[in-house]
């Protein structure tokens, strides 16, 4: 089921064409929006948020439909902002349960709710603090904390690690990990830093001047066409790529101990319902056993091969 | 020998008692069409934080307090030493206390709404209000509400003790009998300086990101009129147009508050509930002309609240 649809969706800023003829879903959990610097992704979220209106082109967002029911979108999504923003004067208490109440949670709710956020994102002890006072680090997380206040269904993370240090990065993934998965909170992180995505969400959408270019989940995007596999040994080994060769494998590259192997057909296991990777058909491992044994190399382990996010975000992009 | 464990040592730090983890929200969320309350009480709330406020709100009770010691002065004084005071009307003596809070008024509007649009911009707070289910409408009517109720406290709350003043002590002296309707003049011309401030300041706020600036252009406005009205009113004086030199004296932003206030309450300035004589500068024949003050008065709170909706976005729009 998606939480976002978007339907030939074009936003122009005068003349510019920023998202141009878009059609996407945009799946339950955690999905990533990825895209080198321009490519539309906050331009989308802003549309998505209806601070933008569309030039042409229609969408829904949790099954309300954007332009005309902006209102209800916003009482039920919660937008951490990629700026450094906060209410100027307000500790983080104030400005939390302050938003809460702009939400519709009551006085009282949004209050105790605030304290209970503030917690949950590392402020429980700087809640009294006034929010000028924060340090970069702190403003992220409470801009989180703003955001999941009313408890949205759908929060949208505009490059939540920008300005951190690596200590605070780690923190703030931990927790945009933690709230989407089993909270019941989906989750939209726009972020051009791959790691990112890939340590907080389970699908991605690449987008390329406007348009999208890759979508699908990260683990089948990074899974490599045909058939190869990576394996380690013990040592580097030049007997065991010979024997390789010999038993018409492919030795498509080879770091050190590490070597990814190709085969020219995906090895099929008789009576199986679906093709297995070669990693985990015993003919495999019994092969590169044996070559193992000739060279007289150590096997460490061996899977089928993967690219990076980051190959998967460059090829899209090509 | 036993020895203390220093608390380094004790292990690590136990778990929280309270349960930190993050769990939904299930509880009411009212419908959005209240969200400009919940601003104006937030603005409120802020302005009442800041000690200015208070010594502004202490100043602008002033002027409503010295005609009140005076009258009391004269109500106890057997030797009549102050019998000039009983030649001024209590509509002049309201009226009087409201021109000389004028000035308070407006330091208390620069310090409440002079950051009310500026600051959240300064700190990008729009991406926060417009982001929950808020629309722009609301959110200027929240901080014109806002900044409106804090100033016409202040404006309203020393004429209404200086009102029921008058009604327990002077009510044999024909206060009520001079004037019935003067609570109600007094309740309209004291309501208009907020009105006029809130609605021309948050225009002016809008349009800069640091509230120094935004404040310090307001007064820029408020006296730069007020020096230029003057000496337009001195140049037609000069050559005998007196009454239209009057008009133009209070063509600016303070002078169309007192003229309107002149027309409402239905008096001639003076001072502190003393009349100014005839051979004072200050001293004027008629009241200014009414028709041009209304427009003014239209025009500027118009002028503000068109400048604050051009401006309010909840994103920089950059159009290429």
């Amino acid at each position: 089921m998606s939480i976002a649809s978007l339907h030939n969706l074009t936003v122009r800023y005068g003349r510019r064409t920023a998202v141009s003829d878009l059609s996407v879903e945009i799946p339950e959990g955690a999905v990533g929006l990825l895209g080198p610097n321009g490519a539309g992704k906050t331009t989308l979220l802003k549309t998505l948020m209806g601070f933008i209106r569309p030039a042409s082109g229609s969408g829904e967002v949790l099954g309300l439909r954007l332009g005309r029911e902006g209102l209800r979108i916003r009482q039920r999504v919660g937008l951490m902002p990629e700026l450094d923003c906060h209410i100027p004067g307000m500790n983080a208490v104030s400005f939390v349960s302050f938003a809460g109440e702009l939400c519709g949670m009551p006085s009282a709710q949004a209050l105790r709710r605030a304290h209970e956020v503030l917690e949950y994102c590392g402020l429980g002890e700087a809640r009294y603090r006034d929010v000028e006072t924060y340090s970069q680090g702190m403003r992220q997380r409470i801009k989180l904390a703003q955001a999941l206040v009313h408890g949205p269904s759908l929060v949208f993370l505009d490059e939540p690690t920008n300005g951190l240090d690596p200590e605070g990065r780690d923190q703030m993934l931990a927790l945009v990990r933690d709230v989407s998965h089993g909270k019941g909170v989906n989750v939209v992180v726009s972020s051009h830093l791959l790691p990112d995505i890939e340590r907080t969400c389970d699908r991605v959408i690449v987008m390329k001047g406007g348009a999208v270019v890759a979508e699908g989940e990260i683990a089948a995007l990074r899974e490599v066409a045909g058939s190869q596999v990576d394996v380690e040994l013990r040592e580097p080994s030049e007997g065991f790529l010979a024997a390789c060769r010999v038993r018409g494998l492919a030795v498509l590259s080879v770091t050190g101990p590490r070597i990814r192997l190709g085969f020219p057909e995906p090895l099929a296991v008789p009576q199986a319902r679906e093709v297995s990777t070669p990693a985990s058909s015993p003919d495999f491992a019994r092969v590169l056993f044996s070559v193992a044994r000739e060279a007289g190399a150590q096997v460490r382990g061996f899977h089928p091969a993967r690219r990076s996010l980051e190959d998967v975000f460059l090829e899209a992009l090509e | 020998m036993s020895s203390i464990r220093p608390l380094e040592s004790a292990g690590p730090a136990p778990a929280p008692i309270a349960d930190t983890s993050y769990r939904n929200y299930d509880g009411p969320l009212r419908p959005p069409r209240f969200g400009w309350w919940i601003v104006a009480r937030m603005m409120t709330r802020l302005a009442w934080k800041r000690k200015g406020f208070w010594v502004l709100l202490f100043f602008s009770l002033m002027p409503y307090l010295l005609p009140a010691f005076l009258l009391y002065i004269r109500s106890q004084d057997q030797t009549r030493l102050l019998d000039m005071l009983a030649q001024r009307s209590f509509s002049g003596i309201f009226y009087d206390a409201f021109a000389g809070a004028q000035l308070w008024i407006f330091l208390l509007a620069l310090l409440v709404g002079a950051a009310s649009i500026s600051g959240d911009n300064r700190a990008n707070a729009l991406q926060i209000y417009l982001s929950k289910p808020l629309t722009k409408n609301s959110y200027l009517l929240g901080k014109w509400t806002g900044i409106f109720g804090v100033l016409a406290a202040a404006s309203l709350l020393p004429a209404a003790l200086l009102y029921l003043y008058c009604w327990g002590s002077f009510t044999d002296e024909g206060f009520l009998s001079e004037n019935p309707y003067l609570w109600l003049q007094v309740l309209t011309a004291t309501l208009l300086p907020p009105a006029l401030h809130a609605s021309f300041l948050l225009g002016v706020s809008a349009w800069f990101k640091r509230p120094l600036l935004a404040g310090g252009i307001y007064a820029g406005i408020y006296f730069g009129s007020q020096i230029l009205a003057g000496i337009v009113s001195l140049i037609l004086r000069r050559v005998g147009q007196d009454e239209a030199s009057v008009t133009a004296l209070h063509c600016s932003v303070p002078g169309v508050l007192r003229g309107l206030g002149q027309h409402l309450v239905d008096t001639l300035p003076g001072f502190y509930g003393l009349p100014i004589r005839a051979a004072n500068p200050m001293s004027q024949s008629a009241k200014p002309e009414l028709l041009p003050l209304v427009l003014l008065c239209v025009g500027l709170v118009v002028l503000g609240l068109v400048l604050a909706r051009v401006r309010v976005r909840a994103v920089e729009v950059v159009r290429g």
